[in-house]
């Protein structure tokens, strides 16, 4: 007989070891199980090549719930965020666009393309700020169910209402249109140049099967608002030694609390009694039971491949047969032996990087983003793709061998069904692709690569066990959002198998390192006193 | 002085005039153009062959408009195609939509066995979620700061039935809405023309593609008005001029005094109040009460000064989202036309026609208006009204109206006239294609840019809603948040047309829900 644990977490990601550090913290007796060789999902530090260190996927931390930090004390575990300050987006006439978050320098870069933009950017970003912290409440609750037509899950929706009203009137006008608009559409109200409104929309179509210009997209706007680290609004950081580290520091975090964490053992199945779950059982044929049982996956895998369709109401299997995946992004990461030289950047600094230490966006225009999306539409990658590059071995030297760098570049659009051929055939000359799109501002960079890593969204599946390659594992579009993730009526953790609860990006309030999904699921299990 | 002046004759005036008319208000209509109708105009193209100008099918008007005005009475007979709409497919085959059920889901079986099996429930489905819709598109939509006992009341009693749908029904309401109308049709259907009909019908007017979010929303605001899901393509006899032209006759027996050629330049408002209107020959009116039944963003950008509007409003109404996309063209043909995919069968052409196979053919079209330009192949939803309606053309010959697009009113590297010629060009090759032939029949035609809806309607941004019909642009939130009931921030000023829930299409709802508004406030003597 094995043992019994009060709680089985599927996966050990970043949400599933929240989770697991969460309920072992509360005197859980807690084990995570792991299919891979390392702990982190897709928030991992892989040395690719020896003395390389890449952020596989995940690359920036912004969104990571500061009460968590604080909660599961992971500065003590070894969390250290770096800022990354800045975005630089090269343009084809030679130029360049700039933001830091130095106040003043940013001013005069803007001005240099518009006055009226420099003089209205601050403005916005109050009134992003205002939005924000609206939104981030809503991104801390768990999901009321409107369809229950239960007292207090309508006036849960009813105080939400109220909030909503007792916004000042510009703030709901905001508000409203945030909501419903193109990321384009939103920024045309505020801005003139092309390039700053590519940069800043860019943002909007992460991971998300949309254009900058496709209803929707608007509010993503936001998450660049809300990222708050050390209480500085706005800023996107890198972690020290790779994104991986802050997946380490949560599992150090959960073992130190007692949690059990064990690496290669992959789930088959969830063992289902009765309506509930009782166990899991590993490939290997090994079982463990448990009072309860929490799936960090996504619910295609949860559902259709390790409860099965027999154990769930048809009512369900359709709902979560719909819900949609479509990954539409790819990663290449590059081994460099030197800096690549951004023929745009100002000569007159003397430090050669001060540029490149933040993000560098490939985004030239309105236009070229829309034409990277109209591709993907019809079923082929981006010809001339965006792409969002960060050289983390600039803020932490400790990722690269002395003089060279890691480059990491996330990739738009990349669809997971092709319509001609497949991923394994394409998946260098999307590679090529991506290169090409940032030689055309650094031609020297193809001379720098010792070594180049290109993921692919079928890549993204197979390794990462995200379902269509998708990054937020679903889609974050507006049917999919709050109490409709990942099916409505199932938004609050719970799902149709008592004792079996989601708890990774699948579930409110959805994808990035927010860790808020692993955190909110151990407390609904905590409070059904089921483990 | 007198009690009401409406400005704008087109069919929301129109029925906004009469209306209070009838409640025994001196009221006068203003229409600047020769004629009265606005979007509902017929115009003759050739002599003796006369064509819906603009719109060839309503809404339909909405059946409280009908009784309120007793227009089932003034000798108009309103058409119900059928089939309604029969669309061509890429093969060169006919989907025929009919009033049965059946015989519409034997014109899908030959596609496909599935989708056949699934159409009636589907339609039915639409039919419930979307009923929530229409009682809603009967109230005045609620404000933001607080709710009167009568809009609470109201929305209550809506809220009762939503709940009597039950809970699935109320989970497709909800994910409807933000959804795209390819992801919606694609959950019911697998058939490409069966898909492409139903999402040409939601994105009519609007510049969106299929995959655009929010195009579900557009849908149900159409089925809200007219339950079958690629439209039911009602029109009257005489064709859409047909009925405004009674709608005048009506207007006149109650008393309204309807004056065309007659363009207001400005209102008059003296204390943040509206005291009345100047006419373009200097001719004032005073009144205690103006209704502008045109576009609410003209309203405050023309006709208003600047200084009696407070800035925040004004800014907002300018920003109102109003980016036409379609554009007309009306032929004289001295044959009926021959469409290959019909094989001679003329029941079809007593219905619309459609021309958009495919979702990527609408998506592809659509592309086009994102860098400005006019589609490559446009899609095309035509109607030859002189089949059923035969004094609209001489012996043997034929009308036919043709709805383009993707036409954008701002083109990014030409002007209007020098791309008309372009524009007919892409939709003759579109329509060869379907009727090889058709080209030596044409003895006459119009086309109408969306430069000209802009300048000769007065459309903002040539859009034929007046605006996008986007979420944020509809219900509590058209024509701006805040200030969807019908009031606006200068007393006695009254906004009452498509730009105003619930929205274009030609329903009569906004000018009946503005006339409501209107009576209470000037009964409580608070207009």
């Amino acid at each position: 007989m094995p043992k019994k644990y009060d709680a089985i977490i599927i996966g050990g990601g970043h949400n599933g070891l929240t989770a697991a550090a969460y309920l072992a913290r509360a005197g859980r007796k807690v084990l995570v199980l792991e299919r891979r060789h390392l702990v982190g999902g897709a928030a991992v530090t892989e040395e690719l090549f020896p003395g390389f260190k890449f952020s596989v996927c995940s690359y920036v931390v912004s969104l990571l719930r500061p009460e968590i930090i604080r909660e599961l004390e992971l500065a003590r575990h070894g969390l250290e965020i770096l800022p990354l300050d800045g975005t630089f987006t090269p343009m084809p006439s030679g130029d360049y666009l700039w933001r830091v978050n130095d106040h003043a320098r940013t001013f005069r870069e803007i001005s240099r393309h518009s006055r009226a933009d420099a003089e209205v950017y601050d403005e916005y970003g109050r009134a992003m700020v205002e939005m924000g912290r609206f939104a981030k409440d809503i991104l801390a609750m768990t999901p009321p169910d409107p369809f229950s037509m239960r007292m207090a899950d309508l006036r849960a929706l009813g105080g939400l209402l109220d909030r909503f009203r007792s916004l000042p009137d510009l703030d709901r006008y905001n508000q409203l249109q945030l909501l419903t608009m193109s990321a384009v559409d939103f920024l045309d109200q505020w801005f003139e140049t092309d390039v700053l409104k590519a940069t800043m929309a860019a943002s909007g179509i992460i991971g998300t099967f949309l254009g900058v210009r496709s209803p929707g997209t608007a509010y993503v706007l936001l998450h660049h608002y809300m990222g708050d680290i050390d209480g500085a609004f706005r800023s996107w950081g890198l972690s020290k030694g790779g994104t991986g580290r802050v997946s380490e520091s949560i599992a150090a975090s959960a073992r130190a609390f007692g949690a059990e964490i064990r690496l290669n053992s992959p789930v088959k199945h969830i063992l289902v009694k009765d309506h509930e779950a009782t166990g899991v059982v590993l490939d290997n044929g090994d079982y463990h039971i448990a009072s309860a049982v929490l799936s960090s996956v996504d619910p295609r895998l949860t559902f259709m491949k390790m409860v099965g369709t027999d154990h769930l109401p048809a009512e369900f299997v359709e709902d979560i047969s719909r819900y949609k995946f479509r990954g539409s992004s790819g990663k290449v990461n590059l081994a460099l032996d030197g800096l690549p030289d951004f023929t745009c950047r100002p000569r007159d600094t003397p430090d050669p990087a001060l540029h490149l230490r933040g993000a560098i966006s490939i985004s030239p225009s309105v236009d070229y983003m829309e034409q990277a999306y109209d591709d993907a539409k019809y079923g082929s990658f981006s010809r001339r793709p965006y792409v969002d590059i960060v050289i983390p071995s600039l803020t932490d030297p400790s990722v690269a061998p002395p003089g060279k760098h890691v480059m990491s570049c996330f990739v738009q659009y990349a669809p997971y069904a092709l319509r001609e051929g497949i991923w394994d055939e394409q998946r260098e000359a999307f590679g090529d692709a991506v290169i090409d799109a940032i030689s055309q501002y650094a031609p020297n960079l193809r001379d720098r690569i010792l070594h180049r890593q290109v993921l692919t969204p079928i890549d993204i599946e197979r390794e990462f066990g995200l379902s269509e390659g998708n990054i937020f594992q679903g889609e974050l579009t507006l049917e999919q959002l709050f109490f409709l993730r990942p099916a409505p009526g199932w938004a609050g953790y719970r799902t149709p198998i008592r004792r079996l609860y989601m708890c990774g990006s699948a579930a409110h309030p959805g994808g990035g390192i927010m860790a808020a999904p692993g955190r909110n699921a151990a407390m609904r299990v905590l409070g059904d006193r089921v483990a | 002085m007198t009690d009401v002046v409406v400005i704008g004759g087109g069919l929301n005036g129109l029925v906004a005039a009469t209306l209070l008319a009838r409640q025994k208000l001196q009221v006068i209509l203003l229409e600047q153009r020769p004629v009265v109708g606005g979007g509902a105009a017929s115009s003759e193209l050739a002599p003796g062959y006369r064509v819906p100008e603009l719109s060839h099918s309503l809404g339909p008007v909405a059946r409280e408009v009908i009784h309120a005005l007793r227009l089932d009475r003034a000798g108009l007979e309103f058409l119900t195609p059928d089939p309604s709409l029969t669309s061509f497919t890429a093969d060169g085959r006919a989907l025929v939509f009919h009033r049965d059920d059946v015989l519409t889901a034997a014109s899908i079986h030959a596609l496909s066995t599935r989708d056949a099996s699934q159409w009636s429930e589907f339609k039915r489905t639409v039919h419930r979620v979307a009923g929530v819709i229409a009682r809603l598109d009967r109230l005045p939509p609620p404000g933001v700061d607080g709710l009167s006992a009568r809009e609470m009341w109201a929305l209550l009693r809506t809220g009762r039935h939503a709940r009597s749908l039950g809970r699935r029904d109320l989970i497709r309401l909800t994910r409807w809405m933000p959804m795209s109308i390819a992801d919606l049709t694609s959950e019911w259907f697998e058939t490409e023309p069966l898909r492409a009909a139903i999402a040409a019908h939601a994105l009519f007017g609007n510049p969106a593609g299929p995959r655009s979010a929010g195009t579900g929303a557009m849908f149900l605001a159409r089925a809200a008005a007219d339950p079958v899901p690629v439209g039911s393509g009602v029109t009257v006899k005489g064709g859409p001029g047909a009925l405004t032209a009674a709608l005048a006759v009506i207007a006149n027996e109650a008393r309204v005094s309807v004056r065309s050629d007659s363009r207001v330049v400005r209102i008059l408002v003296d204390d943040g109040r509206a005291t009345g209107v100047v006419l373009e020959n200097g001719d004032q009116l005073s009144a205690k009460a103006v209704i502008g039944a045109i576009a609410p963003a003209t309203v405050f950008s023309d006709l208003v000064p600047a200084g009696d509007i407070p800035p925040t409003f004004l800014h907002r109404m300018r920003h109102i989202r109003s980016r036409g996309v379609t554009a007309k063209v009306n032929l004289a043909l001295d044959s009926a036309p021959a469409f290959d995919a019909l094989a001679g069968d003329p029941v079809p052409l007593r219905g619309r026609l459609l021309v958009a196979p495919e979702l990527d053919y609408l998506e592809r079209a659509f592309d086009a208006t994102k860098y400005g330009e006019i589609s490559e192949q446009p899609w095309l939803e035509i109607s030859v009204p002189s089949v059923i309606d035969p004094a609209l053309a001489p012996e043997g010959g034929h009308v036919m109206s043709v709805a383009v697009h993707f036409a954008p009113r701002t083109l990014r590297s030409q002007t209007w006239s020098e791309a008309k010629p372009a524009l007919l060009a892409g939709v003759l090759r579109v329509l060869e294609h379907a009727a090889p032939g058709i080209a030596n029949h044409i003895v006459g035609q119009d086309v109408l840019t969306p430069e000209d809806l802009e300048t000769r309607w007065g459309f903002p941004g040539g859009h034929i809603f007046h605006g996008e019909s986007a979420i944020d642009q509809m219900w509590a939130a058209r024509p701006l948040l805040g200030w969807a009931s019908y009031r606006t921030p200068i007393r006695g000023l009254y906004v009452g047309s498509a730009g105003t829930h619930p929205g274009g299409g030609l329903t009569g709802l906004p000018g009946w829900l503005a006339a409501e508004t209107v009576r209470t406030d000037l009964r409580k003597n608070r207009a």
